[in-house]
């Protein structure tokens, strides 16, 4: 529970006026880890962005090259 | 209901892949949300890809609330599982408020299910994160494009790499999306 905590003190020191609303995880494959290392993991990347370390993508795509479902099938 | 909008609005494209900077645009611009990140952070892709907060916050004091989404997710992962997470993300945009986890209880029981392999007693919250999976597969591989393709997939002519590569969706999900059960559920 304290690991959990953490992320909640994360996040509700980070923002003004902060307002959680939901909190979402895509976990990953490796499902014989810890709840306490997979927070710990959650509050890392939390962290991270509220420290500045990271900067939102303004694009996640790139440049995708854009293909009819047609021309894929030929 | 937003969701089914969404993934109608998504179902008639016949070019691919879908840019998810579209579907992010589309939610901004149809007002479910004000803003959207998607945020690259050093975490082990092991354990989590990525992580939804949805929150409100104030420019100013009195101000009207800017409902934001925050995606992190890990900047190690490929760019088909990178579009994928932050796509099945922004699907929680749309979660009923039932399915919703901002209480340190509910965040508890929510991370305990995720690294368990004990199928028990699953709250809305921790179903809403497989239902989110099967939501961002519909918005980037629309049921009537999957259909289109079901002839080539079932002689072989298209594989599984293939696929995934016209979608640029990660491959082990392609199985699914020509699954019949998959199929009947978009159709409902």
């Amino acid at each position: 529970m304290n690991n959990v905590k953490n992320i909640l003190d994360t996040l509700s020191s980070s923002i003004e006026g902060h307002n959680l609303l939901d909190v979402k995880f895509f976990a990953g494959k490796n499902r014989e880890v810890t709840q306490e290392k997979f927070c710990e993991e959650a509050n890392k990347s939390l962290t991270q962005f509220h420290l500045g370390q990271v900067e939102p993508k303004k694009s996640i795509d790139g440049h995708l090259k854009v293909v009819s479902i047609n021309d894929f099938l030929k | 209901m937003s969701l089914e909008k969404l993934i109608a609005q998504f179902g008639s494209i016949t070019e691919f892949p879908v840019k998810v900077d579209t579907v992010r645009d589309w939610i901004i611009k149809n007002n479910y949300q004000d803003e959207i990140y998607f945020i690259p952070t050093d975490i082990d892709e092991n354990i989590l890809r990525g992580q939804f907060r949805k929150y409100t916050r104030h420019n100013v004091t009195y101000g009207d609330p800017i409902f934001t989404t925050n995606i992190l997710y890990a900047e190690s992962m490929n760019l088909c599982w990178e579009r994928f997470v932050c796509c099945k993300e922004m699907m929680h945009i749309f979660d009923a408020p039932k399915a919703v986890s901002c209480t340190s209880e509910q965040i508890d029981a929510l991370t305990s299910s995720l690294v368990s392999s004990y199928i028990g007693n699953l709250s809305d919250s921790y179903l809403a994160e497989h239902d989110a999976v099967i939501s961002a597969l519909r918005v980037l591989a629309p049921i009537g494009a999957i259909k289109k393709l079901n002839d080539a997939y079932g002689e072989r002519k298209k594989s599984d790499y293939d696929i995934a590569r016209y979608f640029r969706i990660p491959e082990m999900f392609v199985p699914i999306l020509f699954s019949g059960d998959y199929q009947s559920l978009c159709d409902v």
